[in-house]
């Protein structure tokens, strides 16, 4: 490893900590930062081209095998595009069940980001198993909290992992309301964890880092979004879900194996917890709000490091939305509505943990599809985390290599990226010329 | 609901089927399931690190069946015990999670959450992409695994330590049983 002042160069074998592998090269140029080459996406393309000839109504169940920690939110988006391809939808005690399961979905994955995948980088541990050792107490709060969140996520889809339960029109089954009452038992428990989340988040000392985003993210009249409403950004955007692909495209970047997702005529834009929160801060809970403003939060956070506090905001607001559904749940009459195919194109987006998750299909009037598109939230966000790095490396430079990369990737994990496609196995470079 | 697990003898098979050789663990623990045995419980799990440490709570007497990579050849069948760090380190947990078995069980270690007993089966395999279905080296694998599992949970714990004091930091391959 060169110590020279004018040329550093810094190996980590794998990305530590982010689902999947990944890796980063950044080339500095006497003391300035010349290139940034961020590859940990890989766009799911073999589910794309799986999906043609299926029938309309698997998408849902194909799709949830994209990620394993966010299986419900391709579940979501695919019956949305789905049921907006057959003209249909879908209300009242079955759309309040969607919600619920979704909150399942965001607890689960934000409280096992906080903890174990990010919280280590701010104390200084190479691992959750390191930091477990000192901070026990912090942990067992993430293992009961996502134990509540994974069974909020099973009494509605039915199984913990690859939810069955979820289908084009509703659910097979819907639960009873003891069912319910059970979970809300536990829900009424975790509230208070997610609130001590909050502040431990809160107590994490962070970078003074922030940039001008666009943020982006659904925007809904009467709640915070899961699944509905208009796609809105900071800067002038607000479209419907159907005018995605008319304002956002991929390029693909020479370079590397990732594509760059921009808004036309923009560039790029930034998507997740910290543009969700930024956009609907009004929509939040009291609860919510309070706790967010406690922790020395605004209604707009434009500092990717505190992230992991907007999560845990994000947490307290899904355990208090689903005691909220679960108090008024009445079980409908039928589990699900009628769904009956026609030829057309169908969009869906709704506000995976990580982001906005956008899937379009084009199904023929029997329903098989016959093309399907699917843009997740971490590709969207790859060019931006890769000019928060272009912009974060300069200030740090005085850092020593080691803790230079970790601050890189801490960085990197602002996002949560979900990289579980990736397959290839890459390094972080820190090259100096 | 507070279940007394003190005696409860767990089987949990860890994967993703839609990998290929990826679905060895579940395959072996539906194999178990199938066989009904009394006093069995029989799980399976993604191998996402925190929910196996809360799939075992309470549990005495664990075995986790994963399928593993670089360990031997296709289809080669390994033995670990809990206490062999290093060994545990060396699997390639072929999920899609970064937290897998041998985090679980450093998070377990950690928090004061192990079983009195716990045992891996690591099988090697060799085709891990997407698609559901075992290439034939792990398939012919299994029902050897169910035998050797099946052994182990029926022996006493101090009889399935006796002759297992190796050296820790040997190569993955000693206790190859297949």
């Amino acid at each position: 490893m060169s110590t020279n002042a004018r040329s550093r160069s810094i190996t980590v074998d794998a990305l530590a900590r982010v689902e999947g592998e990944g890796g980063l090269s950044i080339r500095l140029r006497g003391g300035k930062v010349a290139d940034v080459k961020l590859r940990i996406y890989e766009p799911p393309r073999f589910f794309e081209a799986f999906l043609r000839g299926r029938s309309f109504r698997e998408a849902p169940d194909i799709t949830a095998r994209i990620c394993g920690i966010c299986p419900i939110a391709y579940q979501m988006s695919s019956i949305h595009a789905m049921e907006a391809a057959c003209g249909v939808k879908v209300e009242g005690a079955l759309r309040a069940l969607r919600r619920l399961v979704y909150c399942g979905e965001w607890i689960e994955s934000h409280v096992l980001h906080i903890y174990m995948l990010h919280a280590p980088d701010f104390l200084g541990y190479e691992s959750a198993i390191h930091m477990a050792q000192d901070h026990p107490q912090a942990v067992q709060r993430a293992l009961e909290l996502k134990k509540i969140g994974n069974e909020l996520v099973t009494v509605l889809g039915g199984r913990e992992i690859h939810p069955v339960n979820v289908k084009v029109g509703g659910f097979y089954r819907v639960p009873t309301r003891r069912e319910l009452g059970e979970v809300g038992e536990k829900l009424k428990r975790a509230l208070d964890l997610a609130l001590e989340t909050v502040r431990f988040a809160a107590s994490l000392e962070c970078p003074d880092f922030e940039q001008d985003y666009e943020f982006v993210s659904l925007r809904h009249p009467g709640e915070y979004p899961f699944n509905e409403g208009r796609i809105v950004s900071n800067k002038g955007l607000d479209i419907a879900v159907s005018e995605y692909e008319d304002h956002f495209l991929e390029e693909h970047v020479p370079h590397s194996n990732a594509l760059h997702s921009v808004r036309r005529g923009h560039g790029a834009y930034h998507v997740g917890p910290l543009a969700r929160y930024s956009l609907n801060f009004d929509r939040l809970p009291r609860v919510a709000q309070e706790a967010a403003r406690s922790a020395g939060l605004g209604p707009v956070c434009r500092n990717p490091f505190r992230s992991i506090v907007v999560r845990a905001v994000e947490t307290v607001f899904a355990i208090d939305e689903a005691l909220r559904i679960i108090a008024a749940y009445e079980p409908p009459e039928r589990a699900a509505v009628d769904v009956e195919p026609r030829a057309s194109v169908g969009h869906g987006a709704s506000e995976a943990p990580r982001g906005l998750l956008y899937h379009r299909y084009q199904i023929d009037e029997k329903g098989a599809i016959l093309t399907a598109r699917i843009v997740p939230p971490t590709s969207q966000n790859q060019k931006t985390i890769e000019d928060d790095l272009r912009h974060f490396v300069p200030a740090h430079l005085d850092l020593p290599n080691e803790e230079l990369t970790w601050r890189c990737e801490q960085a990197i994990r602002n996002y949560d990226p979900c990289i579980s496609c990736a397959t290839h196995f890459l390094k972080l470079e820190l090259r100096g010329d | 609901m507070n279940v007394d697990r003190r005696h409860t003898r767990l089987v949990i098979g860890i994967g993703n089927p839609d990998r290929g050789d990826d679905g060895a663990g579940r395959a072996v623990a539906r194999r178990l399931r199938d066989l009904g045995l009394p006093g069995l419980e029989v799980l399976e799990s993604d191998g996402e690190g925190t929910s196996l440490v809360c799939a075992w709570e309470g549990a005495h007497d664990v075995v986790l069946v994963d399928a593993c990579r670089g360990a031997g050849t296709p289809g080669s069948v390994h033995r670990i015990e809990a206490g062999e760090a290093e060994r545990l380190d060396a699997l390639n947990h072929a999920s899609t999670h970064s937290f897998g078995v041998a985090a679980a069980v450093g998070l377990a270690r950690a928090l004061g959450r192990m079983p009195s007993r716990l045992v891996v089966y690591a099988i090697e395999g060799i085709h891990f992409g997407h698609g559901e279905g075992l290439s034939a080296h792990v398939d012919h694998a299994l029902d050897e695994v169910v035998a050797l599992v099946v052994r182990d949970l029926s022996r006493a714990p101090d009889e399935a330590r006796r002759g297992r004091r190796g050296d820790p930091a040997g190569a993955l391959r000693r206790s190859t049983v297949r």
